[in-house]
């Protein structure tokens, strides 16, 4: 067998080997996309919405996303129609067929342990950066707050009480990555 | 002879070449998937992570949550003048306070857009329930003599069960499941 020949048969060699290791690598699904059909989960028991009637979308479209940085899915000011989808939930808010009378106080909330209302509340995680821009959006909008800047609470976060334009109490909040030098929020922020 | 040697060491090691380079074509494409995933640093999103809501029995919306409902609850306190219950579920805690003060209970059904009958304007949720839990969910409900808006669940938006009941405070709780299949009649038959 001359030089040339066994060259030859050395590249189809190669290709045999080649196809062999294929085929062994066909189940190793690292090198596959995952298939639709196995990553579709059963629906667990889970809270899937919150409802809450408002007097006016845009208003309440303006402080959850312009204000407070939700992000919506599906505002319809038409039917008057603003969703909010938090991972597994979506947080939902529809136009009231009358006018219905808007709450100026606050309700009682474990974080702040104040406030006086019965009414169902809620609480928005802002990442740490993002959280004093939307301290600042929050203040120079003129919205309600209990206190006029984030409090140190539960010796772990930045919580600010503020109401929605329908006066639902809301504790914006972030958990920072390290404990504060000072857990008075201008001597951290500059003056800010 | 020495010819024939070379000649079948040169096609093994050609074999095993030929697997190696695949296998790091393979390698390749694994860490390419990768990549993208190392890249994109997400941005942790503004969310909504609690639900409060007060209420006047922690130990009876213990037994309506946890017992009737099935949810999971991950912590729980009761005192004469401080109590709470907290329910995580996907990415928001569903948490119930006992403050020490008395609150009025609703007993009016709130408006929810699944079905028509309440015009009570008040936060109000949905719990979706695993289409094999339902009818047992549903049984075990009756059973406990919750009030329910209707005596058996509704095919409502013609796409899922809804069955509207009141806890113990009067929230009103749309217990819901979609099923895989439209059933062949909209009456519930209790399976």
């Amino acid at each position: 067998m001359t030089k040339k020949q066994v060259m030859i048969l050395a590249l189809f060699v190669m290709l045999i080997g080649g196809c062999v290791m294929r085929g062994k690598g066909k189940p190793d699904k690292s090198c596959a996309p995952m298939e639709e059909s196995e990553v579709v989960q059963e629906p667990q028991l889970n809270i899937r919405f919150i409802y809450n009637m408002c007097n006016d979308v845009a208003r309440m479209k303006h402080f959850y996303s312009d204000l407070v940085g939700l992000e919506e899915i599906v505002y319809d000011s038409t039917y008057g129609w603003l969703v909010y989808q938090s991972e597994g939930f979506q947080m939902m808010f529809l136009k009231a067929q009358t006018e219905l009378p808007v709450a100026t106080a606050f309700s009682w909330q474990p974080g702040s342990g104040k406030g006086t209302l019965d009414a169902s509340s809620w609480g928005i995680a802002v990442p740490e950066d993002r959280f004093p821009e939307v301290y600042l959006r929050l203040k120079e909008a003129g919205v309600s707050m209990l206190e006029p800047e984030p409090q140190w609470r539960q010796a772990c976060y930045w919580g600010l009480s503020v109401l929605d334009p329908m006066g639902n109490t809301v504790e914006v909040y972030t958990e920072p990555g390290e404990k504060p030098e000072s857990t008075e929020w201008s001597k951290n922020q500059g003056g800010k | 002879m020495r010819n024939m040697l070379i000649t079948i060491t040169v096609l093994m090691i050609a074999f095993l070449q030929g697997g190696c380079c695949l296998r790091q074509t393979c390698k390749k494409k694994e860490s390419d998937m990768a990549e993208p995933e190392k890249l994109e640093k997400k941005v942790p999103k503004i969310n909504v992570r609690f639900i409060f809501s007060l209420c006047n029995d922690i130990e009876a919306m213990r037994h309506f949550y946890s017992d009737l409902l099935g949810m999971q609850e991950q912590a729980f306190f009761n005192e004469e003048q401080f109590g709470y219950i907290s329910y995580p579920c996907e990415g928001v805690y569903l948490m119930f306070f006992y403050s020490g003060e008395k609150v009025p209970e609703h007993t009016e059904w709130a408006w929810q857009p699944g079905y028509e009958g309440g015009n009570l304007h008040v936060t109000s949720w949905a719990i979706e329930i695993p289409e094999v839990d339902f009818a047992e969910t549903v049984e075990r409900l009756k059973s406990a003599s919750v009030k329910t808006f209707s005596e058996n669940p509704e095919w409502r938006q013609d796409s899922y069960w809804g069955f509207s009941v009141m806890d113990p405070q009067g929230n009103t709780i749309e217990v819901y499941t979609r099923p895989k299949e439209k059933p062949a009649s909209t009456t519930w038959s209790g399976e």
